[in-house]
């Protein structure tokens, strides 16, 4: 008996593959499947096969992989503000409520909200990452990061230690310091990426920990020798690591962009700092932000981003002035706005080739998220 | 000038003892249900009931399904609700008033409880828990037995808006889960949710229009 598409509802689906929408119902079913299960769950389809072959000669031919026209797809946001305030009023409630216990869980559902309401042909992401894991994840991180701390601080001070002793843990806490965070980054982006789904295929980062601090602390001294001028060169690094160690399945990103090619912007931008009064940097990181696009590449699909320097600008600044006058009210409108801002000038290029793509999530722990909480050092939204 | 009202039959103190308990296993039910769906207790029940409804899907019935769907939907429901109470305003204006506010309160109550439970639907889209289309069919139903039965509708008529509006409320449940709009958890959630809404509304109205 012939199936009904499970995604776009035609009726009567002849093979594996819908003639309405296009889409593998195995693999859409499976993807169903894997949204509602969260990290670890056992699957009822095959979980690493998007399609399979027929075993016989006679069988009919295999359908055309899931590839979109080789035009430009978009990417959409649906959320509201009015979504988000009422996700944050029940936060809020339920966090007083907790005495803060309840923050974890706050945080979840924005992102599950955001991602859940952010769209790639006709299909929303889904965030599959718990309260309980951001929890225990803060937990572990306090662990790692006070216990050094307390130890350096506060110990000179209670056995009155010499200037000399001071001075060289104080030198130690710095590098401490300068250790953890990029471990943060690293572990931070591992979790977050592994709780990600499209189509019920995990996102990964298989990025070594060892390597980034590599790259993070040898950016950091050239950036301080050469009082900022590494920046460019230093942030591209960054970004490379990130995005070419990052999976969607089994496919990696790739990133082809070059530190220098960042230069002149932000040679141009340092020039024009004071006659802008600072407007020149919002130029220089619109700017950033379409070389950072435009040079990542999933498989035969490249990025593309358009975002206006002038228009990136006022929404950055509108944001801060809205918070600051409603006394943060309409942060769900900022965050509403900037998801979808940045979601508007992004486009994918060339055909989504999803064949060959299976499920291969790779298993994270939220002690790296937890400390990148600690830290300050988030790099996404919620 | 005011019309005058019509005596309205009033609670025993055991049917509000009843409602009241009907609210409490409704109010429980609806926290439970949204426990389980953000827990993602009930996946396999839920994916075996998906599963089974989507094979069952066949051209023919596409057009019913999503007219059924749609007698649950604020567009249907509204217009219904009003010209009903414009008939009910004729017997008791404040009646007619009262059920308005618990329509309008409804369907207000459904959208707010989604904010509750983040959850995708099956076709991925949010706002999954729970079903408003269930929710507010519900009420309307429940509220309508109410209306008949607190003016005194002959038992006939009673009997046969119970049995139209269970069937009603079961069609409806049904086609959401059918069009993939909904898991069989969040159709459950807005029966738990309506119904327990719909008492409250009924011991308020009560309170209000008869005994206060």
């Amino acid at each position: 008996m012939a199936e009904p598409c499970p995604r776009c509802s035609f009726p009567d689906v002849p093979g594996d593959k819908c003639p309405q929408c296009g889409v593998l119902v195995a693999l859409y079913r499976a993807s169903l499947d894997k949204l509602r299960r969260g990290p670890g769950g056992p699957v009822h389809a095959p979980p690493a096969a998007v399609f399979q072959p027929p075993a016989s000669p006679s069988a009919p031919p295999p359908p055309v992989p899931v590839a979109g026209p080789p035009s430009t797809l978009r990417l959409s946001f649906h959320g509201s503000a009015l979504g988000l305030f009422g996700i944050q009023a029940v936060n809020a409630l339920l966090t007083l409520l907790t005495a803060g216990v309840f923050y974890f869980w706050a945080k979840t559902r924005v992102r599950r909200y955001l991602l859940g309401e952010s769209e790639l042909e006709g299909d929303r992401f889904a965030y599959h990452g718990s309260g309980r894991e951001l929890l225990v994840g803060f937990v572990k991180g306090m662990a790692v990061f006070f216990i050094p701390v307390a130890l350096l601080t506060i110990l000179p001070e209670l056995y009155q230690a010499p200037a000399e002793i001071r001075a060289a843990l104080r030198s130690l806490l710095w590098l401490v310091g300068l250790l953890i965070v990029p471990i943060a980054m690293v572990g931070a982006r591992r979790y977050r990426l592994s709780r990600m789904s499209w189509r019920g295929i995990r996102f990964s980062f298989r990025g070594s920990a060892r390597q980034f601090v590599g790259i993070f602390v040898v950016g950091t001294i050239l950036m301080s020798l050469t009082l900022g001028l590494y920046y460019p060169i230093f942030v591209t690094q960054r970004q490379a690591f990130m995005v070419s160690h990052a999976y969607f399945g089994s496919r990696k990103f790739d990133f082809d962009g070059r530190g220098r090619d960042l230069m002149r912007p932000f040679l141009v931008m340092i020039l024009l700092f004071l006659p802008t009064l600072g407007l020149s940097w919002f130029w220089f990181s619109a700017r950033r932000q379409r070389y950072f696009t435009d040079h990542t590449r999933f498989g035969a699909t490249r990025f593309r981003s358009s975002v206006p320097g002038r228009a990136l600008a006022w929404l950055q600044i509108s944001n801060v002035v809205a918070v600051v006058v409603s006394l943060g009210l309409l942060w769900p409108w900022t965050v509403v706005r900037s998801v979808a801002f940045t979601l508007r000038y992004v486009s994918l290029l060339g055909p989504l080739e999803l064949a060959d793509v299976h499920q291969d999530a790779q298993a994270a722990s939220a002690t790296g998220e937890g400390l990148a909480g600690l830290l300050d050092a988030d790099f996404g939204v919620g | 000038m005011t019309r005058p009202s019509a005596p309205l039959r009033s609670l025993t103190a055991a049917q509000r003892r009843r409602l009241l308990a009907l609210t409490l296993g409704g109010v429980a039910a609806f926290f439970a249900l949204a426990l389980l769906a953000q827990l993602r207790v009930l996946v396999d029940a839920e994916w075996e009931v998906q599963s089974l409804a989507q094979a069952l899907r066949t051209r023919a019935l596409e057009l019913p399904m999503r007219a059924v769907s749609s007698l649950g939907t604020g567009w249907v429901l509204g217009p219904v609700a009003a010209a009903a109470c414009l008939v009910v305003r004729v017997r008791h204006a404040g009646l007619a008033l009262a059920v308005i506010a618990a329509g309008a309160g409804a369907m207000a109550a459904a959208n707010l409880a989604k904010v509750l439970v983040i959850r995708q639907r099956p076709n991925t889209v949010l706002w999954a828990y729970p079903s408003a289309h269930t929710f507010g069919i519900v009420v309307f139903v429940s509220l309508l037995l109410y209306v008949l039965w607190a003016l005194d509708a002959p038992p006939r008529w009673r009997r046969l808006t119970l049995l139209g509006g269970a069937a009603l409320v079961l069609a409806v449940g049904a086609s959401r889960l059918y069009l993939n709009a909904h898991w069989i958890g969040d159709v459950l959630g807005g029966l738990a949710g309506g119904l327990a809404f719909a008492a409250v509304g009924v011991l308020l109205i009560d309170r209000r229009l008869v005994t206060g």
